[in-house]
């Protein structure tokens, strides 16, 4: 994984307000939860507003927080990011502006001569919540399976079938670019 | 008899130490034609960009996030006395504040807003400015307000820049020195608040040096010697605040001969 985990002191301190725990939160795990969202949402606009709802909810209810640190945050995440695809989906059409968010820099370098980071985002958004919190979690922030399987609340043999799912559903998205 | 997606897994692992793909997929004669797409998928997925959050957005999330945090009461005595916050001196700012504010007049200071140095009204919003920070009774409030003024510096910096193509020095300079003046209030903050604030100036640092080097290749002549020094003031000062951080150290009123500030 790229971050180890936040000392458990930190966590404590971060409950009684803690304002120097509360910002070595932010600082450790801020990036990697946009990481996280940005592949899953439209625009780099959207994972930074999401991404800041996450940590405000964190700041919020950080006091009642119990069990694994990463677990609770990642939950969080999942929470906020199911609220925003209702938002959408009630939404249907979107503005203007975000379209032209949508652009990204390197939208035309394709990765490996296969597919663009803007195309890798679309595919990913098409899978499953499941399939799609795995493939991030394992490929896009290079959890181990242990990890990811504490931080979903799954099996280790439930993340390795979804990382196998997820992987075949995203060949079937991109084959026609890629021929995978 | 392993499962595909058990196989998959360790060849995932191969990979990941190195492994040609083909060494790792003959080992799996009849998996090989269904694993080869999806490991080759897989390593695009890992060499993916990874994105970073824009550090302004950082900046804003650890405001807000101050918001939502209790003050904590110090342990000390139940009433001690601050003569800042004693009635008359509040009397007293107050009386200032809406002198000055009747002096220039209410529809001047709302009109200042998007005046620019040299324009008729500008002196009308650094005074506006002034009052505001008279008014700013709490050291945080204060605080909040030097990082205000000093993005309004910049934002004032880039409108004159988009208007006629100049760079202003002086506000480079205001701009840097507003910040500094933040960063000089954090010892007066209640001891549970210092720490996020160091934080909140050290990513507001960051976003000023990624707006100027956004603003540098588009500058030319002898007006880029302004921005080029600019962003190397911020460089060094966004590396010696997270020195002094490592350091559990929150300059300038530790006292340290680390503590110079630049």
């Amino acid at each position: 994984m790229e971050t180890p985990e936040i000392p458990k002191e930190t966590i404590e301190k971060a409950k009684d307000s803690d304002s120097g725990a509360i910002a070595e939160i932010f600082e450790h795990y801020y990036a990697r939860i946009y990481r996280g969202l940005y592949y899953r949402v439209r625009t780099a606009q959207d994972a930074e507003d999401l991404t800041s709802e996450v940590f405000m909810k964190v700041v919020r209810s950080i006091q009642r927080q119990s069990g694994n640190f990463e677990a609770w945050l990642h939950t969080i995440a999942k929470n906020t990011l199911t609220d925003y695809y209702r938002r959408k989906a009630s939404r249907k059409e979107y503005s203007a502006d975000e379209k032209e968010l949508e652009a990204v820099p390197d939208n035309n370098q394709r990765d490996g001569g296969c597919f663009t980071q803007e195309e890798l985002k679309t595919a990913i958004t098409k899978l499953t919540g499941e399939q799609q919190e795995v493939i991030v979690l394992r490929f896009i922030e290079g959890c181990d399976n242990e990890e990811t399987a504490r931080i979903t609340g799954k099996s280790v043999g439930a993340v390795k079938a979804l990382q196998f799912r997820g992987l075949a559903a995203l060949k079937d998205i991109l084959k026609e670019d890629c021929r995978l | 008899m392993n499962s595909i997606e058990e196989i998959l897994d360790l060849c995932l692992e191969e990979r990941r130490k190195g492994v040609p793909l083909n060494d790792v997929l003959a080992k799996y004669p009849g998996q090989a034609e269904e694993l080869r797409p999806l490991l080759l998928l897989a390593a695009g997925l890992e060499a993916a960009p990874k994105p970073e959050p824009r550090a302004n957005a950082v900046y804003n999330a650890l405001i807000e996030a101050g918001q939502y945090l209790p003050v904590k009461r110090s342990p000390g005595p139940r009433f001690r006395l601050d003569w800042l916050s004693l009635p008359q001196f509040t009397f007293t700012r107050a009386v200032a504040a809406v002198l000055i504010f009747a002096l220039l007049g209410w529809s001047a200071v709302g009109a200042s807003a998007g005046a620019l140095p040299g324009e008729l009204l500008y002196p009308v919003k650094l005074a506006a400015e002034q009052v505001t920070l008279v008014l700013a009774f709490k050291p945080e409030g204060k605080a909040e307000l030097r990082l205000t003024f000093s993005e309004q510096r910049m934002q004032e910096l880039l409108a004159r820049y988009r208007k006629d193509g100049t760079i202003d020095a002086e506000l480079i300079k205001e701009m840097l020195e507003e910040a500094k003046l933040a960063l000089d209030k954090i010892s007066a903050l209640p001891k549970e608040k210092q720490a996020l604030f160091y934080s909140k100036v050290l990513h507001f640092n960051d976003y000023q040096k990624d707006t100027l080097q956004s603003l540098q290749p588009h500058v030319a002549g002898a007006q880029r010697k302004y921005i080029d020094d600019a962003i190397e003031d911020c460089s060094s000062r966004g590396e010696w605040m997270r020195n002094m951080r490592e350091k559990g150290v929150y300059c300038p009123w530790e006292g340290s001969a680390d503590c110079d500030w630049r």
